[in-house]
C-alpha cells in the first residue's frame, strides 16, 4: 500500500472503524514498514481524535426547561376550550336527555312562529281598506303624471322667486 | 444519547408531563451539548434545546420503536442547530463582521467559567472553532455521539461519500492548525 492510499484511510475509514478486516491488515503491515506513516497516525489520533474522546455532554441550565414546561402547558390551556366548542360536542350536548326540558318548550316556540302567519285570517274592516286604497291610488297616480308639476314662471320654490 | 424506556415514550405521549420531564433530562444534555458545540453561543443553544424538545413533545405519537426516536432526535437536533447557525450566520454577515467574529471568536465567559473545570472541553471548543460548519457537524457526531457514517449520513441527509470527505478535511485541518501551533491543547 502506497503512504498516500494508507494516510487517506488512516484520516477516515480506519481511525472510525469502518474499514473492513483485510484493509485493517493492509495498513497496519503498511505501517509496520513505514515510519513516517506512523508518526503520522500518532499525531492523527493525538490532535484530531483523543481531545473529542475526553468531552463531556454539558447539561443546559433550569430555566431551559421551566420554559419548555411553560409553554407545554400554555398550549394544553388553549387547546382545552377549543376543543369544548366541537361542533360533535355541541351537537351531542343539544340532544342529550339532560337538555330535554330546555329544548322542547324552545322547540315548540319556534314552530308556533313559523305558522303562525299562515293561520290568521284578515277581518272585514282592513280587506275593505285594502280593496278602496287599491282602486283610489291607481287613478291618483294617472291623474298626477296627465298634468303639470307647477304652473307659473318654472322656478322651483317661492323662496327662490323672493331672492331675484 | 441515553436509551428512553418505551413506557416513558407512551406515558409522555399520552399527556404525562411527568414522563416528559424525564426524557428532557436523559436527552437535554445531548441536544444542548450539540447546539452549543455548533453554533458556540449559550443563548442560541438554550433556544435550540427549546426549541427541539417542543418538536419532540408535538411528534411523540408518531414514533414506534427506539430507534426510530433516536434517529429522529439526531435529525431534528442537528437541523434545528444548523438553521440556528445559518440564522446567526447572515445576521452577522448583514452587519459584515462574521468573518472576523469567527476568526476572534472567543468562548463566552459564562461558557468559560463552566469549562474551566475540565480542559478536555476546551480542547474541543478551540478545535471545533476552527472547522467549517459542514465540517464541525460530521466531527461532531463522529468523535463526540460516536455515530457511524451511515448514521451521520442519515442525519445530515447526506451521502456517505461526503461524510467520509468532510471527515478528511477536518481532520487534515486539524493536524495543520496543531502542526502550526494554532491549537496547543489537543497536543
Amino acid at each position: 500500500m502506497r503512504c498516500e492510499k494508507a494516510r487517506d484511510l488512516l484520516m477516515t475509514d480506519y481511525l472510525d472503524g469502518e474499514a473492513v478486516e483485510k484493509v485493517c491488515r493492509e495498513i497496519e503491515t503498511h505501517l509496520a514498514q513505514c515510519a513516517q506513516c506512523r508518526q503520522f497516525a500518532g499525531e492523527l489520533k493525538q490532535a484530531a481524535s483523543a481531545p473529542f474522546k475526553q468531552a463531556g455532554q454539558i447539561n443546559p441550565p433550569d430555566r431551559v426547561w421551566m420554559k419548555i414546561k411553560a409553554q407545554i402547558q400554555n398550549e394544553q390551556k388553549t387547546v382545552v376550550p377549543a376543543a369544548r366548542w366541537d361542533l360533535g360536542d355541541l351537537v351531542r350536548l343539544v340532544l342529550s336527555p339532560r337538555s330535554l326540558p330546555v329544548l322542547v318548550p324552545v322547540v315548540a316556540l319556534l314552530l308556533f312562529f313559523a305558522i303562525a302567519p299562515f293561520l290568521r285570517k284578515p277581518d272585514p274592516g282592513t280587506r275593505a281598506l285594502s280593496a278602496y286604497l287599491f282602486t283610489n291610488v291607481g287613478s291618483f297616480t294617472a291623474q298626477d303624471l296627465s298634468q303639470p308639476e307647477f304652473e307659473g314662471n318654472g322656478l322651483d320654490a317661492v323662496i327662490e322667486e323672493f331672492f331675484i | 444519547m441515553q436509551e428512553i424506556p418505551s413506557e416513558i415514550l407512551s406515558r409522555a405521549a399520552g399527556g404525562d408531563l411527568d414522563a416528559f420531564e424525564r426524557i428532557y433530562k436523559l436527552l437535554s444534555g445531548f441536544v444542548y451539548s450539540v447546539a452549543l458545540r455548533y453554533i458556540r453561543n449559550t443563548a442560541d443553544a438554550e433556544e435550540v434545546t427549546q426549541d427541539v424538545f417542543l418538536k419532540i413533545h408535538s411528534h411523540l405519537g408518531s414514533f414506534r420503536s427506539q430507534s426510530s426516536f433516536k434517529t429522529w432526535v439526531y435529525k431534528i437536533t442537528m437541523n434545528t442547530a444548523i438553521n440556528y447557525g445559518k440564522k446567526r450566520a447572515r445576521e452577522n454577515s448583514r452587519r459584515g463582521d462574521y468573518d472576523t467574529a469567527i476568526e476572534t471568536q472567543e468562548v463566552p465567559a459564562e461558557i468559560e467559567t463552566r469549562l474551566n473545570r475540565e480542559e478536555s472541553e476546551r480542547a474541543v471548543q478551540d478545535l471545533l472553532a476552527r472547522l467549517s460548519p459542514d465540517q464541525r457537524a460530521c466531527i461532531l457526531l463522529r468523535e463526540v455521539e460516536e455515530l457511524d457514517y451511515r448514521q451521520i449520513a442519515d442525519t445530515l441527509r447526506i451521502n456517505i461519500n461526503t461524510v467520509r470527505s468532510r471527515l478528511k478535511r477536518a481532520r487534515e485541518s486539524l493536524l495543520t492548525l496543531v502542526k502550526k501551533g494554532v491549537v496547543q491543547h489537543a497536543m
